[in-house]
């Protein structure tokens, strides 16, 4: 049995490990590219030697922002521009370097492109640094080459277009290595603010529940207190216990699978005592090694939305109640667990509703492709319905 | 003033619903509680039968909700005054506090239920029309004219329930009513009229009839309200099968059938179902 000290102790360690971790990475992914924009309160000697963003972004990252491809689109308009600048021009060249400038050009161009590509796919100053130092070096390679072998006039009637095609070459570079970063980091945190969004979303979705709950629970509690009626004891300690492990219960990430049945357990209780004689249930972990149990934990809240449902759905819409089942059943590598009503039924094109639409994104979230949730008749002959849900146990 | 206002109170949960007798019994001692109902269909068999003048109606129970009691009310020739109850959290809340419905939350509050019985009375109060209204309806006993002061459902409740409940209803099943070892289907067209009995409810059809052991409440909520017309707290019958509604006398009422020669009840209750154009 869960002891109530250790569902109270989770609690900062809920508000450690969920609270700022998740609003902090949108603020760090932030702050290095406005500080590399903006340089107004202090000056960044390094950008002076070293010139370009300071934030460098991992594969996952990149992965995440889903902004992946290179259009070819740039290319194609890159070359044309080249092509059509340099036959423009064609005629006012010096004669006999026209076919240098016209092949050098488009070779520069291509290069360029190349290098924009390896830019575009890590966007670091490195990078970019490293590119411009090779082309620098290239291009004095390539005009002592000249001059080396007897080309000393035509090497001084290219430089002026080397040096221009050259600026232009590294201020492409810069400015798409900026944009890149801006462009990635921007998605990065719209990102950030979305998931953020969302898990606030479904913990309100969830914590929705609880009032009509709870003020109900509270109107029978009334009138049992009023009237010294011994079922407000028992009720009230169940509530307590239901409350403090529910509270605590949508900061955290993942719950053991014993206090999620505790959870459940204090829930059918309190509903049992609202319900009277419409409701009986039963937990049923036979046949299970208790170290399964220990060792085994889910989104919170999984197995208690299956039971709400069972109860909305199944025992409070029937003139003459039932019983609910819950069973935990394991298998090597599996757990499963079960909640089954005797009620309703599933009504004709019964859809799910948001709590199971959120149990089951949950799921997801922690375990991939490897958990499932079903919801199906509980059989041919019985009335009422069968929610299931698997997790790997490994 | 002797006779008290007849009060029906339903709610499926026991520990809200005995709160809401002891909270009225402090509060509204001109109040007689005649039922407690536990779900929507008893609620609704019930002020059939007991006719009470004023209902609180719990919004979600089984069978029929509070929200269907409350508008199959409304159709009644003398329909009472209705109070909503809800728990904080029902999507209809949001709509009650917008409008000018009467409701009160669970767990029910002395000054808040003292605000909503103020009202009631003052309502009572400024319907100069009431008193005279009782006198004329006074079929029976001689202290329901005196107190069935209360002035009918107001118009923007009656709009506000409309607009709440559901406007499209499941397509009816059809009956199955079992004779020995065989389970007979019974497409609802079929059917001329149910009428219940102590313990069952007897299936009139074109070819024949069957007994069914669930009650006449308890069918009404799978059925369609358009097309069967509940005549009597006894009989619900299929509009399509009626020939013809004979005033009996002042307040009696029959209903002839097509293709059979069983002759109908109507109670008074219903009896604005046939008006004549």
């Amino acid at each position: 049995m869960t002891s109530p000290s250790s569902s109270a102790e989770a609690v900062p360690d809920a508000g450690l490990s969920a609270g700022p971790v998740a609003p902090a990475a949108p603020v760090a992914a932030a702050s290095p590219v406005s500080s590399s924009g903006a340089t107004t309160t202090q000056v960044d000697w390094t950008q002076w030697l070293f010139p370009g963003p300071r934030r460098s972004f991992s594969d996952a990252e990149i992965e995440r922002s889903g902004l992946r491809t290179w259009s070819t689109a740039i290319d194609c308009y890159v070359m044309s521009n080249v092509l059509v600048l340099v036959l423009v021009f064609y005629t006012m060249l010096p004669r006999h370097l026209a076919h240098v400038i016209l092949i050098g050009g488009l070779a520069m161009a291509s290069v360029g492109l190349g290098v924009a590509r390896w830019l575009w796919r890590q966007p670091t100053r490195t990078r970019f640094n490293g590119a411009t130092l090779a082309l620098s070096v290239g291009m004095v390679l390539f005009t002592l080459g000249m001059v080396k072998a007897g080309f000393r006039e035509e090497a001084r009637d290219l430089l002026p277009f080397a040096a221009g095609g050259m600026t232009l070459v590294v201020s492409s570079w810069w400015f798409l290595t900026l944009y890149r970063t801006q462009q990635l980091s921007a998605r990065l945190s719209e990102l950030d603010a979305q998931e953020e969004r969302i898990a606030m979303a479904q913990r309100l979705a969830t914590a929705q529940i609880q009032p009509h709950f709870l003020f109900n629970t509270l109107a029978s509690l009334q009138h049992w207190v009023d009237t010294r009626d011994d079922r407000a004891g028992p009720m009230l300690r169940s509530l307590t216990r239901y409350l403090r492990a529910t509270l605590p219960m949508f900061e955290q990430d993942r719950l053991p699978l014993e206090q999620e049945l505790q959870i459940v357990r204090s829930y059918l209780d309190i509903m049992q005592a609202r319900l009277g004689q419409r409701l009986s249930w039963s937990l049923d972990t036979d046949g299970i090694a208790p170290a399964a149990i220990a060792g085994a934990s889910l989104p919170p809240g999984t197995l208690l939305t299956l039971a709400e449902n069972a109860i909305t759905h199944g025992i409070e819409p029937s003139l003459r109640g039932g019983h609910i089942a819950v069973r935990v059943k394991a298998t090597p590598d599996r757990l499963r667990l079960e909640v089954q009503d005797g009620g309703q039924g599933l009504s004709a094109g019964a859809c799910e509703g948001l709590g199971l639409a959120n149990t089951r994104e949950r799921l997801k979230t922690q375990f991939g492709d490897r958990a499932a949730l079903g919801l199906e008749p509980a059989a041919a002959d019985a009335p009422g319905c069968l929610a299931w849900v698997e997790v790997p146990t490994a | 003033m002797t006779t008290k206002i007849r009060t029906l109170i339903a709610d499926d949960e026991e520990g809200p619903r005995e709160q809401l007798r002891a909270a009225l019994a402090r509060l509204a001692p001109e109040l007689e509680i005649v039922a407690a109902s536990v779900n929507g269909c008893d609620a609704w068999d019930d002020c059939l039968e007991h006719d009470p003048q004023l209902c609180f109606l719990d919004i979600r129970m089984p069978g029929m909700s509070g929200l269907e009691v409350g508008q199959r009310l409304s159709q009644l020739a003398e329909p009472p005054q209705v109070v909503f109850v809800t728990a904080y959290g029902d999507h209809a809340l949001s709509a009650f506090e917008a409008g000018a419905v009467d409701y009160v939350l669970k767990p029910v509050e002395d000054a808040r239920l003292e605000q909503c019985l103020q009202r009631l009375r003052q309502r009572q109060a400024a319907s100069p029309a009431a008193g005279a209204d009782g006198a004329d309806a006074s079929s029976g006993d001689a202290g329901q004219g005196a107190t069935a002061a209360l002035p009918g459902m107001p118009a923007a409740t009656l709009e506000l329930l409309r607009q709440l409940l559901p406007s499209q209803r499941p397509a009816m099943r059809p009956i199955q009513a079992s004779q020995g070892r065989e389970i007979q289907l019974i497409a609802p067209d079929d059917i001329l009229f149910f009428q219940s009995d102590s313990r069952y409810t007897r299936v009139v059809h074109r070819d024949g009839e069957a007994w069914i052991r669930t009650a006449l409440k308890e069918l009404l909520s799978d059925l369609d309200p358009g097309v069967f017309w509940q005549v009597h707290r006894s009989v619900l019958v299929n509009s399509r099968f009626i020939a013809s509604a004979t005033r009996v006398d002042e307040n009696t009422m029959q209903l002839s059938l097509k293709g059979s020669a069983e002759k109908l009840p109507v109670s008074r209750q219903f009896q604005g179902l046939f008006k004549g154009q």
